[in-house]
């Protein structure tokens, strides 16, 4: 019998897995990235809420991260991973995160050495300025910034072209936000990378420390499923933030996997103006508030009618008629830095990731200082009321009232809080105590195993994680590449 | 660097020498059996036993009951088959009674693979699934056995080594009654477990071991659903008391009380026995397992023996012709049958997918099972999502489509969070019954949407958790579905 051994399995096609495939392949690697979700093209993209969740996003969109206070996780489950879904918005990574970065984790990584890879990046991805009189959304919240003088810029997207069509989340139809298999998963299959979707990695078979392949259940169009092994010399883990650690702890791998998962805690809040805003029909607000950075920072959240709807459900008996009100709603958030406890755990029986995370009290006071913030910024742009979702708190209408929250701790068991940004759950640095793979990626305790997505940033960037993921991985895939030749 | 090619030396499994041996060993056993069973035999008084029994009715109404068993058998393989293949209760009959058939008449249970090799042609199921729900009937047959001797030996005589092959019995079936009960609760287990044992013992046993759990797991999947798994339990203690039938009904042939838990304690025994190697047809190991557990109730060891004879053939005569006649209407060649399914049992297929060598090792159908929401889910949805009492102000499409996700949207959830919520949701059902003596379902709107708000928006904060699950999810279906006012 003769066996055909691909040379290096990504596992995932998200803003690691994609950049990875690409960089190896560019180097002349044979590469296969194998993807659990689907692929689908740009006809397909742009529907409502409903149908984005249903088609694009990791088992619906219900993986909730469990703890004391439960908090809404979603993440993208299709060809290009999360970045299919969400907001395009790029930053490089604050010199600050990397410094602190090198010094507590000893991750090897100089700002300098990620530049190449940002520009690289960037041009990739045709990251600008909209470039186009601001969405209404926008502009109020520019004002509002302005009347309390605070810091706020616009943040560069990767989505040159946006038509403001407000479908980030269920996929950009016209294709000018540049996920994944806009322009990079193409780029790498002209490269010579084979592209398997809907394959499920089960475990990664490995004998004495090696990876000698994976075991994987390949979904076909008609439903069936097989089991399939598919032979290797090399393995890179992009399975993104629930999943990588989850795939290495079923395939017996645990020291410093899991323990250490971090997120951005997001706070939503609607804000009811007197002036018709239309947020519903706009592109997501493009400005993001710095003022308070690392630990606070403020943004424009996506907003159709059913997201206003479910924002506003936490005090749905008071706050539902201001549905009626729609075109004058924008919905916005804080997102903190968080510092709680999170961890990933794969159940015995299912496989399946148990993702927990505990509020830490920095955690709640920043996101409580926050909502007064936003509050008070907000109803300095005009805003007559502003909803947060906060269960049994009434809508802020006064300034007195938005600054009672700037000391006062919100109720944390009230909260109901989401997040799209996941990490450190495999954390990368020098630092053996603290870490689970080396500066490049490399599992420890595994002579063929690479991690390359936001599982192997050491803790929160602060910032959107994409641009940092992305630079990472290319950095990282350099050094593998060398490596394996 | 293109794709490497290794040649792995295969070893090939020595089928006919395996044959031979398990056909001499069964011999060997079957003798040594019979021999055993014979040794306190009176050849006169057998033959005056057998001269004196009276065949009419006895033996007719024993042959009917053994067949209507049959059909149960039928009738449970097209229970357990539903969904995924389209067969009838008497095709399904045909098919068990062709694999009896020949069982009586092959060596080592090779009718077994001729079942298989039926049951894939007529269903066009893969061998592996077919080969699956052979073995799942084979091993809850086993427990619907045990059970019913279990109960059996209490209402008769005892006897030490019945005690002995009880237990024996009890833990082998036991222990796969519990990995059974583990493939239906958790299907992604068994192959977990598999892999990770076989990755130890390299390629070739790791796929027969992930194979073999693969075809389990395919087989038990439509004992998910509850309604299934209790009529494929019932069933199968419904064709093992029809078999006892046969043997109770036998027993006045003889001039013997027609007791029916000595008669189950006889065919329990018997069938127990059959698991052992033995000649085509059991002869040999039927008749000394028969006669010693009738031995056991004080029956003399020549009429014993005679039963047994007779008994054995009202089991072998009539499923045989049955079942010649089945083989002969199929135009089933019995040889090569058996070839095919042991070829395809065995062979590690490989095959490309997008460019991409995937060593396929097992396969299974699509399963498809329409999340429906229930009435109580749609009453929620509507008594949630409904701004006031009025019927009519409510967009029934956008209700029907909020429903319908809401319902998928749950079904996504990991299998403890479902829990929790079926949990939350039958104390909720219960608090209505005793608040307001009638389902929730039957409420007028108005009531519907008092009892639902106190709990999912009231002040209690262990009820508005249990009503989290569906609280966001279906405004936010409603909502984008009726879109803005």
């Amino acid at each position: 019998m003769t066996t055909r051994r691909t040379e290096v399995l990504v596992i995932g096609s998200g803003a690691g897995g994609a950049t990875t495939a690409l960089a190896l392949a560019e180097r002349g690697h044979q590469v296969t990235v194998l993807e659990e979700g689907g692929s689908y093209d740009l006809p397909e993209y742009g529907g409502d809420a409903v149908l984005g969740m249903q088609k694009l996003y990791r088992k619906r969109g219900m993986t909730p991260l469990m703890g004391r206070v439960p908090i809404g996780f979603v993440e993208g489950s299709c060809l290009g991973g999360s970045t299919e879904i969400n907001s395009g918005f790029w930053h490089r990574t604050p010199r600050e995160t990397l410094l602190r970065w090198k010094a507590h984790y000893g991750l090897d990584v100089t700002p300098e050495e990620l530049t190449p890879h940002f520009e690289w990046a960037e041009k990739m991805l045709n990251v600008s300025l909209y470039g186009k009189p601001w969405p209404r959304s926008t502009e109020v919240f520019d004002r509002g910034a302005k009347a309390m003088g605070w810091s706020g810029q616009e943040v560069p997207r990767a989505a040159h072209d946006c038509a403001s069509s407000n479908t980030c989340a269920s996929g950009c139809a016209r294709g000018a936000k540049q996920g994944m298999s806009r322009g990079v998963l193409p780029a790498a299959q002209a490269a010579g990378v084979k592209v398997l979707t809907r394959c499920h990695v089960v475990r990664i078979l490995t004998h004495r420390a090696r990876a000698t392949g994976v075991l994987a259940r390949l979904t076909q169009a008609d439903g069936s499923v097989e089991h399939v092994r598919i032979d290797t010399e090399a393995v890179v883990v992009c399975a993104g933030p629930s999943q990588t650690p989850a795939l290495l702890q079923r395939s017996g791998f645990s020291r410093r996997i899991g323990a250490t998962l971090l997120i951005h805690p997001m706070l939503k809040v609607v804000a009811r103006f007197p002036e018709v805003i239309n947020a519903h029909k706009s592109v997501l607000p493009l400005l993001q508030i710095k003022e308070f950075w690392p630990d606070i920072s403020f943004g424009g959240g996506f907003f159709t009618p059913g997201h206003a709807a479910m924002m506003l459900s936490e005090n749905w008996l008071t706050a539902r008629d201001e549905l009626d009100a729609l075109p004058h709603l924008a919905g916005y958030y804080i997102g903190v830095r968080g510092n709680g406890v999170g961890k990933v755990r794969t159940n015995f029986f299912t496989g399946e990731p148990l993702c927990t995370y505990e509020l830490s009290r920095d955690d709640v006071k920043h996101l409580s200082a926050g909502m007064g913030r936003l509050a008070m910024l907000l109803l300095a742009a005009g805003a007559e009321k502003v909803h947060s979702t906060v269960q049994g708190i009434a809508p802020i209408t006064s300034q007195s009232e938005a600054t009672r929250w700037i000391d006062e701790p919100l109720p944390a068991r009230a909260l109901n809080l989401t997040t799209v940004h996941a990490f450190s759950a495999v954390p990368a640095g020098e630092n053996e105590e603290l870490t689970a793979v080396n500066s490049v990626g490399k599992l420890r305790g595994a002579d063929n195993i690479w991690v390359n997505d936001a599982s192997i940033l050491p803790d929160s960037p602060g910032v959107n994680p994409q641009g940092t993921v992305m630079a990472l991985a290319r950095r990282n895939a350099t050094k593998l590449s060398e490596e394996l030749q | 660097m293109g794709v490497r090619e290794t040649e792995v030396a295969v070893q090939r499994e020595s089928a006919p020498r395996t044959l031979a041996l398990a056909t001499a060993i069964g011999i060997l056993v079957s003798g040594g059996l019979l021999y055993l069973a014979a040794r306190r035999v009176d050849v006169e008084q057998l033959r005056a036993a057998l001269s004196t029994a009276r065949w009419w009715p006895w033996v007719p109404l024993a042959v009917t009951s053994y067949l209507c068993g049959h059909l149960v058998r039928g009738y449970r393989c097209a229970a357990l088959l539903r969904g995924q293949a389209t067969l009838g209760t008497l095709s399904a009959t045909d098919i068990v009674i062709a694999g009896y058939a020949s069982n009586n008449v092959l060596p080592a249970r090779l009718g077994e693979f001729v079942r298989v090799g039926i049951l894939s042609a007529r269903t066009g199921l893969p061998v592996w699934q077919s080969l699956s729900v052979t073995a799942l009937e084979r091993v809850v047959d086993g427990i619907a056995i045990l059970a019913l001797l279990m109960v059996a030996s209490i209402n008769t005589v005892a006897s030490p080594w019945l005690t002995a092959l009880t237990r024996v019995a009890g833990l082998v079936l036991g222990t796969a009654g519990i990995g059974l009960l583990a493939a239906v609760a958790w299907p992604t287990l068994p192959v977990s477990i598999a892999s990770r044992i076989g990755a130890r013992l390299g390629a070739a046993a790791h796929d027969k071991l992930v194979r073999t759990a693969g075809q389990l797991a395919a087989g038990v999947k439509n004992l998910r659903n509850s309604q299934v798994a209790l009529r494929f339990v019932l069933a199968s203690l419904l064709v093992w008391t029809l078999e006892a039938g046969m043997f109770v009904a036998l027993l006045p042939a003889f001039g013997l009380e027609p007791d029916f838990w000595r008669g189950t304690l006889v065919m329990g025994v018997t069938n127990l026995g059959l698991l052992a190697p033995s000649t085509p047809g059991f002869v040999g190991t039927f008749h000394a397992f028969c006669a010693e557990a009738l031995a056991t109730q004080g029956v003399d060891p020549s009429v014993a023996m005679s039963f047994a004879v007779v008994a054995h053939l009202s089991f072998f005569v009539p499923v045989t012709l049955w079942g010649a006649v089945v083989l002969l209407a199929s135009g089933v060649k019995l040889g090569a049958t058996v070839g095919a399914v042991r070829a395809a049992r065995n062979a590690n297929h490989v095959r490309t997918v997008n460019g991409v060598t995937l060593h396929v090792i097992s396969s299974e159908t699509a399963h498809r099972t329409a999340v429906v929401p229930s009435p109580f889910l749609k009453s929620v949805v509507e008594a949630l999502v409904a701004r006031s009492d009025r019927d009519d102000d409510i967009d029934r499409r956008a209700l029907i489509s909020a429903a319908q996700f809401s319902a998928e949207q749950l079904a996504a959830l990991s299998v403890l969070l479902q829990t929790a919520f079926a949990i939350g949701m039958g104390m909720f059902r219960s608090w209505v019954v005793l608040r307001y003596l009638t389902r929730f379902e039957k409420l007028p709107l108005a009531r519907r949407r008092l009892a639902a708000e106190s709990w999912a928006f009231g002040p209690i904060t262990l009820f508005r958790m249990l009503f989290k699950p569906i609280r966001g999810v279906c405004v936010l279906a409603y909502y984008e579905r009726r879109g803005a006012p």
